[in-house]
């Protein structure tokens, strides 16, 4: 507990001194503000706006890998037990999963311009 | 100790290159001599040290500048070099200004002035504004910061998308010099687009004609490529073939072939850089056909596109000379 309140305070004080090192260095107190990159041009508009749905659809493809992933390591621990049989339905599975990527493909979701 | 560590420092600034209508040779220059003293070009206005426009800028261009030039940190220098001759001693120019304490100094203390500062300041004054009247929550959320949103469109599959207006050039680092851009974005992708050309103040001569300038063009317009790929060592490369080398200008070929085999380069842009190098002089490129060539990319297939066809664009060649002259 003790040990926790010490690193605590060392954690403070060392950010502490950071900002006092970086307030002592600093010519002026106003930061220099920046724009948005456009070649010399200020923006016309907000940058708040839509995502393109083609965003959406690349997600739920990386879904499919990604939860055939989390079923791959409990699969990895009992995969020497089960033997053959398993490492089969694995790729069976897997070839399920691999058809849905293939009909996302065909219906475009990976063309992108 | 403080001298040891600024001249460490400065040793090898990085310097953002922007070209100015018509100042193609001296762009290429300083490509070429910051080669030789092994100094970078930086990629961005915010991780420059210096920036260097080349060639002379014309007037309408020069608040564009200032913008540009607020949006570099300190230390920080600046320069326009309008003759290739003048290249060598404006680098070690903005090298001094870097290294000129008190000059920095004063620089950071008039940076309350800065265009940047200023537009940022101004657009917060106008939120307040907006905010004491009395008005209704819709217009607020219409224009947040005082800047309207983007339009909607509908896109290709036709769902509703944002048009956001967004301009490449007219100073943009490793883009023609005195193109402007202005794209209509679909997210990423370019719909529409707008081309304007900037005129140089006055026609600047260059300083070779004929053949081979042709194809130092198209070894320029190589290096511009492999540069924005991030490939600065076959940049470099590229930018070092002479007519003498027929082996270098080889490899960066070979490396150019299988960067639009693997797709990393649209194929429109690899053969135009091909046919430059190897075969013939491409044809010339219209407004219209820059247009129709840059509708339906990504904005980082644009920044390619535009970069391979830079010496056949009509606008470049009418600021720096025809081939025929």
């Amino acid at each position: 507990m003790i040990a926790l309140a010490v690193l605590a305070l060392l954690l403070a004080a060392g950010a502490f001194s950071l900002r006092a090192v970086g307030t002592a260095l600093a010519e002026t107190r106003s930061p220099v503000l920046v724009l948005p990159v456009a070649s010399g041009r200020v923006p016309e508009q907000h940058a708040l706006s839509r995502y393109h749905v083609r965003w959406y659809a690349a997600s739920v493809v990386f879904l499919a890998f990604d939860v055939e992933m989390l079923f791959m390591y409990p699969w990895a621990v009992v995969v020497a037990d089960l033997g053959t049989g398993a490492v089969v339905e694995m790729f069976v599975f897997l070839a399920i999963l691999l058809a849905a990527v293939a009909w996302a493909r065909r219906e475009g979701a990976f063309r992108w311009a | 100790m403080r001298g040891r560590v600024v001249t460490l420092a400065t040793a090898r600034p990085r310097v953002y290159v922007v070209e100015a209508p018509g100042g193609r040779y001296v762009r290429a220059e300083t490509h070429r001599e910051l080669d030789r003293r092994g100094w970078q070009p930086a990629p961005s206005p915010a991780s420059a040290d210096a920036l260097l426009i080349a060639g002379t800028l014309p007037d309408p261009l020069r608040a564009a500048a200032d913008v540009l030039w607020s949006q570099l940190p300190g230390p920080r220098a600046r320069a326009e070099p309008t003759a290739v001759s003048s290249v060598p001693s404006t680098l070690d120019g903005l090298r001094a200004c870097l290294r000129d304490r008190a000059g920095q100094l004063a620089d950071r203390r008039g940076r309350e002035l800065d265009e940047a500062t200023r537009w940022v300041r101004s657009d917060s004054a106008r939120h307040d504004e907006t905010d004491h009247d009395d008005m209704d929550h819709d217009d607020m959320e219409m224009a947040p910061g005082g800047l309207v949103l983007a339009q909607g469109a509908p896109d290709r599959d036709g769902l509703e998308m944002d048009a956001l207006r967004h301009p490449l050039g007219p100073l943009l680092d490793r883009w023609p010099g005195g193109l402007e851009l202005v794209t209509t974005l679909h997210g990423d992708v370019v719909v529409e687009a707008e081309v304007t050309w900037w005129e140089p103040p006055h026609p600047t001569a260059p300083p070779q004609t004929g053949r081979a300038d042709d194809l130092a063009g198209g070894w320029d317009a190589a290096a511009t490529v492999l540069s924005l790929l991030g490939d600065e060592r076959q940049a470099r490369l590229a930018r070092s073939v002479a007519p003498s080398s027929p082996e270098v200008g080889d490899r960066v070929l070979r490396r150019l072939d299988r960067l639009t085999r693997r797709g990393a380069l649209p194929r429109t842009a690899g053969e135009v850089l091909h046919t430059a190098l190897a075969d013939s002089v491409p044809a010339l490129i219209s407004d219209d056909e820059l247009v129709e060539l840059v509708s339906g990319r990504d904005l980082g297939d644009v920044r390619l596109l535009v970069a391979a066809h830079a010496p056949l664009l009509q606008g470049v060649v009418d600021a720096s000379g025809s081939l025929d002259d």
